[in-house]
């Protein structure tokens, strides 16, 4: 009950520096977004209330862009760059590595929540490819043997 | 009768005259005089769409979707190019390639406009063996109350998105982004019972009224 | 009396991951412990060598330290006092004799640039606008302002012959002429910065290292336009870049040359950042026009009219890249003839690329319109490591094409790239190597077409996954004899028959791969082998 409640108190914040116009729906998505790091299904209510649109309609704009996630993410988000540059250098084999290392594939988070793995199409580091970002630290001239010592150091802590 | 005429355009469709009144597009000034140009995201009910690129015509050189162009006095209109066959074959082919599912067991079966558009362009079924069929199978949304929707057969013309969206009730919306966009059906379904207009105006067979 | 001196460290996203923020604070420390009350330290954009990052620049010698550690930083300062010697291991080393190039205006890599876009990235603190000032900032805006009319400053756009550098080419001075007759008592001006190009950073680059440039030449767009209101589209994938823009507005309202009465003059103009949300198609015009009014990223299909007539919220709407803008302060100050002096024919200035890949010196590079392949790839990428031969050259992103050996000679330019069967794009240009299968390639950006289709058009949407299922099948030896001529049939159908560009340009990475390497097809699908080793299940 205290979540929700502070679940509504956010949501109410956020939305008060709007005007409720349709086209303020992305932004605010995204606010959403980072504030919970997911869209809870109550935000999309919430918010088709305050845009006089349909939850069906938000899910629609929301379903359609990569930076919103419907379900929660894990506390460390791993991005595995598949920029050209990236991929010409062996980020094939450094997702496959890491998708080895924590047991989930591409998309999945961890039953424990502690961690999401997913890919980005750029991260616009491409002279130190392969690179990776785990949350905003990019890790750029990635090889096997980094990739192993990040997670087994992450494992530890 | 000078009011009559100046609100009338003459155009010419694979050589044919044709007068229409001015606002029609140009695949509806061929449909009002019984020209059959190919169309399967068209509804005259809703806007058009110009998704499915069945309709494309050459006019003036350029190849233009039928339904979105406006209908112009003195236009000439070719619907039958070598080049505009071609494509439409090759449309339809990849539709039916990725359709994965059998005309047989389908309840729409001989109202389908994919099926009367595959009979009328004869796609060749040997020449499609090299495609690909499309692998993964989608479940079917039996939640509506009153009908299932069938993403594998689903062509995404979104008639059933504007229908609904014209009707005021915002259920049926896109959910997604490229190959694996779906319709979802979310809202107040107790309006559908009376409407149900997404069923009767779906193209194909996405969308089985429940009582079949 | 010592002279000023400038530590410029250099702060792109790439550097910053190699630790430059540390270095910067340990280089404050030894600067405050020595008390050198005559250098400067200032954190730069970036400065185009990212290979050799971090970077650390030494002024007004011109002094350039590559991979510096944290624990080089004290040798540095100690070479700013009387007497000092530079640390010659932190100097750039020719590959091929070993020498050592103290001065980064004799690194190869340099010298045949012409920075002029980039001439502030790597040179100026981007968050600090007296920087911008100083190295002429905001003087194009006050002659455009006071010396200029509409009609004069869009005429010295047309004359200076630049055309839109986001990928399509479309000559500016016209699309600004378009939008400047439309009637309206309200008009746009947008910045398209959401560079989707997977392999792409130059207009992050620039977003990020001089924001303001841009910002001037959106506001002699809006003045010459007639609009009051700006907006840069930044994809979601940019933080550093919205903060910097941010910044940047803030601190040009604050010297007035943002708001009201601009200069003194009747013209308000007011510019805000809109945050994608992760869509590479929305680096399309009309779908990014959709995702600003809150809707889903579709574009909108021909017959439609022009943005610059009919664009956001049905208003005369300029959209331009942000390499387009970043070039427009340049032609107003020094005129339509010194932009045009450099270049071909009928592609005026300078083209701006990321150099990635397999090529010694990657990096964000700018050059003369018109240069070759060959001296890009070359004399300012220094070739390709590992002693390894060079096998292809894309460019254009996931719209273009692939490129052999036998062209190495061409010119690049806007026409020559379309006709070779590639396209300038956004920039992007990554190297490849005989280790790097072409159908592997074509498959890669495939992959990515069909993530991105924004799914409404049957060409694209299953036309696109159609072509990825093939080549997918092809790379793990279940190619059909029959696939080579399918591939270039359902080409041609998608390049005709799709929506929107993003629809009409997907084939051509196939198109190019067939076209200059269809003997790596053929063995891939007749002998089930990878000439280039990369396909697990084939043999080499």
């Amino acid at each position: 009950m205290k979540e929700e409640k502070k679940e509504e108190k956010l949501l109410k914040e956020i939305l008060a520096l709007y005007k409720s116009n349709k086209s303020e729906l992305i932004p605010i998505l995204l606010q959403v977004q980072s504030t919970f790091g997911y869209l809870p299904p109550k935000s999309i209510k919430v918010i088709a209330r305050f845009l006089n649109m349909s939850e069906s309609q938000i899910y629609a704009v929301a379903s359609f862009y990569t930076q919103f996630r419907l379900t929660p993410l894990g506390k460390k988000r791993v991005s595995v760059c598949r920029g050209t540059a990236c991929h010409i250098r062996g980020a094939s084999h450094i997702l496959r590595e890491i998708e080895r290392i924590l047991g989930l594939k591409e998309g999945e988070t961890s039953a424990d929540l502690e961690y999401t793995l997913d890919t980005v199409a750029c991260i616009g580091c491409c002279a130190l490819a392969p690179c990776l970002k785990i949350n905003d630290k990019v890790y750029g001239e990635m090889t096997i043997e980094k990739v192993r010592e990040i997670f087994s150091v992450s494992e530890k802590q | 009768m000078g009011e009559m005429i100046k609100n009338q355009i003459t155009l010419f469709i694979d050589g044919l005259e044709v007068i229409v009144e001015k606002g029609v597009s140009v695949l509806e000034a061929a449909l009002k005089n019984n020209i059959y140009i190919p169309h399967l995201c068209y509804c005259p009910d809703v806007k058009p769409f110009g998704a499915c690129r069945l309709c494309l015509v050459e006019i003036n050189g350029q190849i233009l979707p039928s339904c979105l162009t406006p209908a112009e006095d003195g236009m000439i209109v070719k619907t039958k190019t070598p080049d505009i066959e071609r494509i439409r074959k090759i449309i339809l082919e990849l539709l039916i390639a990725n359709h994965h599912s059998n005309c047989r067991h389908c309840p729409s079966s001989g109202k389908c406009n994919l099926q009367k558009i595959r009979g009328r362009l004869r796609v060749n079924v040997k020449r499609m063996r090299p495609l690909r069929m499309a692998k993964e199978k989608m479940p079917i949304d039996t939640s509506n109350p009153v009908f299932d929707y069938d993403p594998n057969r689903c062509i995404l013309c979104g008639v059933c998105v504007q229908i609904c969206e014209k009707k005021g009730n915002n259920i049926a919306n896109f959910f997604g982004r490229g190959y694996v966009t779906k319709v979802i059906f979310l809202g107040d379904t107790s309006k559908c019972e009376v409407c149900q207009q997404c069923v009767t105006k779906c193209p194909v067979g996405a969308l089985i009224s429940k009582k079949h | 009396m010592n002279k000023m001196r400038k530590i410029l460290v250099c702060h792109g996203t790439g550097c910053i991951g190699g630790g430059a923020e540390q270095i910067f604070s340990l280089l404050e420390k030894e600067k405050t412990r020595l008390n050198l009350s005559n250098v400067v330290l200032k954190r730069t954009g970036c400065h185009g060598f990212c290979q050799r990052g971090p970077l650390v620049i030494v002024e007004p010698e011109g002094i350039l330290y590559c991979k510096v550690q944290p624990q080089d930083v004290p040798e540095i300062v100690q070479s700013l006092l009387p007497g000092g010697n530079p640390p010659q291991r932190l100097f750039y080393h020719d590959p091929v004799t070993g020498d050592p190039i103290p001065y980064y205006r004799d690194i190869t890599f340099y010298k045949k640039q012409q920075r002029r876009v980039l001439r502030n990235c790597g040179r100026i603190d981007p968050e600090d606008i007296e920087d911008y000032l100083e190295r002429g900032g905001y003087q194009a805006l006050q002659k455009a302002l006071m010396e200029m009319t509409q009609e004069q400053i869009i005429d010295e756009v047309k004359r200076s012959g630049l055309r839109g550098l986001g990928g399509a080419g479309f000559p500016t001075g016209k699309k600004w002429e378009v939008c400047y007759k439309a009637q309206s008592d309200e008009k746009y001006v947008i910045c398209n910065g959401d560079e989707g190009d997977p392999g792409a950073f130059q207009d992050r680059s620039l977003m990020e290292g001089d924001p303001h440039s841009i910002l001037e030449g959106m506001i002699i767009a809006g003045f010459a336009v007639g609009a009051k209101k700006g907006f840069i589209y930044v994809r979601a994938e940019y933080p550093l870049a919205v903060k910097r823009l941010k910044i940047a507005i803030n601190q040009a309202k604050e010297k007035g040359f943002l708001g009201k009465n601009i200069l003194g003059c009747d013209f308000d103009f007011d510019i805000e950042i809109f945050q994608g949300a992760g869509a590479f198609v929305c680096g399309e015009s009309t779908a990014l026009i959709e995702s600003m009014e809150g809707k889903r990223g579709m574009p909108k299909p021909h017959p439609r009219p022009r943005l610059a007539e009919v664009g956001l919220w049905g208003k005369p709407t300029l959209i331009n890249n942000v390499k387009t803008f970043a070039n427009i302060p340049l032609i107003i100050a020094n005129g339509a003839e010194w932009f045009a002096s450099i270049g071909t024919e009928k592609s005026k200035g300078t083209a701006i690329f990321s150099l990635t890949g397999k090529v010694v010196n990657s990096g964000l590079i700018e050059v003369p319109m018109g240069i070759k392949l060959r001296e890009i790839i070359y004399d300012i990428g220094g070739g390709i490591p590992n002693g390894k031969a060079f096998k292809a050259v894309q460019t254009g992103g996931p719209s273009g094409g692939c490129l052999p050996a036998r062209l190495l000679d061409m010119p690049v330019d806007f026409d020559s790239l379309t006709e070779a069967g590639s396209m300038m794009g956004s920039g992007g240009m990554v190297v490849m190597d005989e280790d790097t299968c072409m159908v592997d390639v074509a498959r890669y950006f495939l992959e990515f077409t069909v993530r991105e289709s924004c799914g409404k058009c049957i060409p694209c949407r299953v036309g696109t996954k159609q072509m990825y299922d093939i080549l997918d099948a092809i790379t793990k030896g279940e190619g059909k004899r029959e696939d080579i001529d399918l591939l270039l049939e359902l080409s041609e159908v998608i390049k005709r028959a799709s929506l929107c560009a993003l629809g009409q340009t997907a084939p051509n990475p196939v198109l190019t791969t067939i076209r200059y390497f269809r003997e790596e097809y053929e063995a891939h699908i007749f002998e089930k082998r990878c000439p280039a080793g990369v396909c697990d299940r084939l043999t080499r």
